[in-house]
């Protein structure tokens, strides 16, 4: 069984994306057009979640891994793809080497090298997405366009909150979105309306948003193990909140598939515990007044009530010491 | 395809009651001998309507009743659930949407449940918020049905009685 050893948060602040532009937060349309469209990320934690993934596709490979047989020729494209990006954006991490349909991808960091004939699957260890996945810390989702609607053909996930590759495969759009309570600020259902602006994703022209959660001493939280994971979330009290409470934050990434014009759905997962917030005062504020204001049905879904008090009590504790400090300072 | 429609416990095409849906210009009626008197209420209702009844002691020859329908066929069956689920299936496969398809279940329905433990589904009481799998985990028993897994999600959590980890 696995376990939750995988302890890290992110090092670099620069590189996490912190969700919050306003000090509340409701669900809505928030796709914007994503400037650096190269889907590849070299942090600090690279190679730590790297092998912690590899590990939860290899200890869960049916939670973490799943696909059917018709998406060999989409697989090929998606792994070509994200190879490509590599290569472009980090040149002295990666190579890839064509001669005909022998390809040979090397990754430097983890010092892998691995030759293969393009187009077919048995000279690889791997499925070729699963192969190519393994090389890249963010999960990844491909959702084929029939008729008007996107359904999940295939999914390595092994970060994303609440998200089963097992649970969700063959899913629509709309079914996968079933359990959030998708309204916008003024009361409409969001479902139709993003679905609709995903049909509109052209080739070369990604989008992305930021989705967050909160985790009470927990990096994974899904389906599978929610009879673990449900009864822990009572233990969180303002006096452990700041280390045990993690800010947890999906960049999402959407591309649509040249070939096969399906939207590759990309998630990089980053925490930060609730401690560091005041790294930046600005974040400390907005995370502060945001918590303060979740509507109920969100925070019900999210998972988020049984500790939300604790971590709002958390974080007003450290406002009026921090503000106390302000005041001395001045006076001294 | 595995994202064609199949019948389970809440399917849109479920009816309490056969009724003619408008925008057909044909009426196929599938019944089981054993409640002939569904296929004629609803033929009661149907006017000029013209339509085609197929009673059936067993589901064998249906596919040669759905193939032989014309164009523009509102299909209405009535059955128990295994037949219903049959018919329902082979109705899809003969090309048929849930649009032109609506379904009284004789008796009882059937509901199943997806363990998120062990992955496999089974059948469940209709009525049951909580069950226990066959592997020995609790499930709640969840709103969402998968076509793929062919259940409702069965959220796994530990019963107070047994105390919380
Ligand atoms: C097309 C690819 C997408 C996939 C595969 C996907 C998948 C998911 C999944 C699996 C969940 C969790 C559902 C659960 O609780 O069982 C979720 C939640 C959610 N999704 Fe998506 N999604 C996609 C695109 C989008 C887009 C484009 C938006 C918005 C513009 C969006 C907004 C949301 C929101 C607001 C939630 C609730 C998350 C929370 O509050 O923590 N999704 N999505
Ligand atoms: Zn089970």
């Amino acid at each position: 069984m696995f376990t939750q050893e995988l302890d890290f948060k992110t090092t670099d602040l620069d590189t996490f994306p912190f969700p919050f532009r306003s000090d509340n937060y409701r669900y809505s349309n928030d796709l914007r057009r994503l400037e650096d469209t190269n889907l590849v990320l070299i942090t600090p934690e690279y190679e730590l979640q790297v092998r912690a993934k590899r590990r939860l596709l290899d200890e869960q490979p049916e939670v973490r891994y799943q696909s059917f047989p018709h998406t060999m020729e989409m697989q090929w494209e998606f792994l070509e793809m994200v190879f490509e990006m590599a290569v472009d954006k980090y040149p002295e991490h990666f190579e890839l080497i064509k001669n005909g349909d022998e390809w040979t991808f090397k990754n430097n960091i983890l010092k892998e090298e691995q030759t293969f004939t393009f187009g077919d699957p048995s000279t690889l260890p791997y499925e070729p997405y699963d192969f190519a996945g393994r090389h890249f810390h963010q999960d990844f989702v491909l959702m084929v366009n029939r008729n008007d609607n996107f359904y999940l053909e295939i999914g390595q996930v092994s970060y994303a909150a609440l998200f089963s590759a097992h649970w969700n495969k063959g899913m629509s759009f709309d079914e996968i979105h079933g359990p959030v309570p998708f309204v916008s600020r003024n009361g409409d259902n969001l479902i139709d309306r993003v679905r609709k602006f995903l049909l509109g994703i052209n080739p070369g022209e990604p989008w992305t948003r930021i989705n967050w959660n909160l985790m009470a001493d927990r990096w994974d939280v899904n389906y599978e193990t929610m009879d673990v994971w449900g009864p822990e979330r009572s233990l969180i009290t303002p006096e452990n909140a700041g280390k045990l409470v993690r800010l947890r934050v999906e960049e999402q990434k959407f591309y649509r598939m040249s070939r096969s014009n399906a939207i590759l759905f990309v998630l990089n997962t980053q925490f930060l515990p609730l401690e560091d917030m005041q790294l930046r005062q600005e974040w400390f504020d907005l995370m502060y007044s945001v918590l303060q204001d979740i509507p109920e049905p969100m925070a019900e879904y999210k998972g988020i009530a049984p500790f939300l008090p604790q971590s709002v009590e958390y974080l007003r504790r450290v406002d009026e010491k921090l503000k106390k400090q302000a005041v001395e300072t001045q006076e001294g | 395809m595995y994202n064609s429609p199949v019948l389970f416990f809440e399917s849109a095409t479920l009816t309490e009651k056969l009724s003619p849906k408008t925008h057909f210009v044909k009426a196929a009626i599938i019944c089981d001998e054993a409640y002939k008197e569904e296929a004629q209420q609803l033929q009661a209702q149907l006017f000029d309507t013209p339509s085609a009844t197929f009673l059936f002691k067993d589901t064998a020859n249906v596919r040669d009743f759905i193939v032989e329908q014309k164009m523009g066929t509102c299909f209405y069956i009535a059955a128990n659930w295994d037949d219903a689920a049959a018919i329902f299936s082979t109705a899809v496969e003969e090309g048929l949407s849930e649009e032109e398809l609506q379904v009284k279940i004789i008796g009882e329905k059937r509901k199943y449940i997806y363990c998120m433990k062990c992955f496999t589904a089974s059948e469940i009481d209709t009525q049951a918020t909580h069950v226990q799998c066959g592997c020995g985990a609790h499930l709640e028993v969840g709103p969402f049905y998968s076509k793929v897994r062919k259940g409702y999600i069965g959220y796994p959590f530990v019963p107070k009685t047994e105390g919380v980890k």
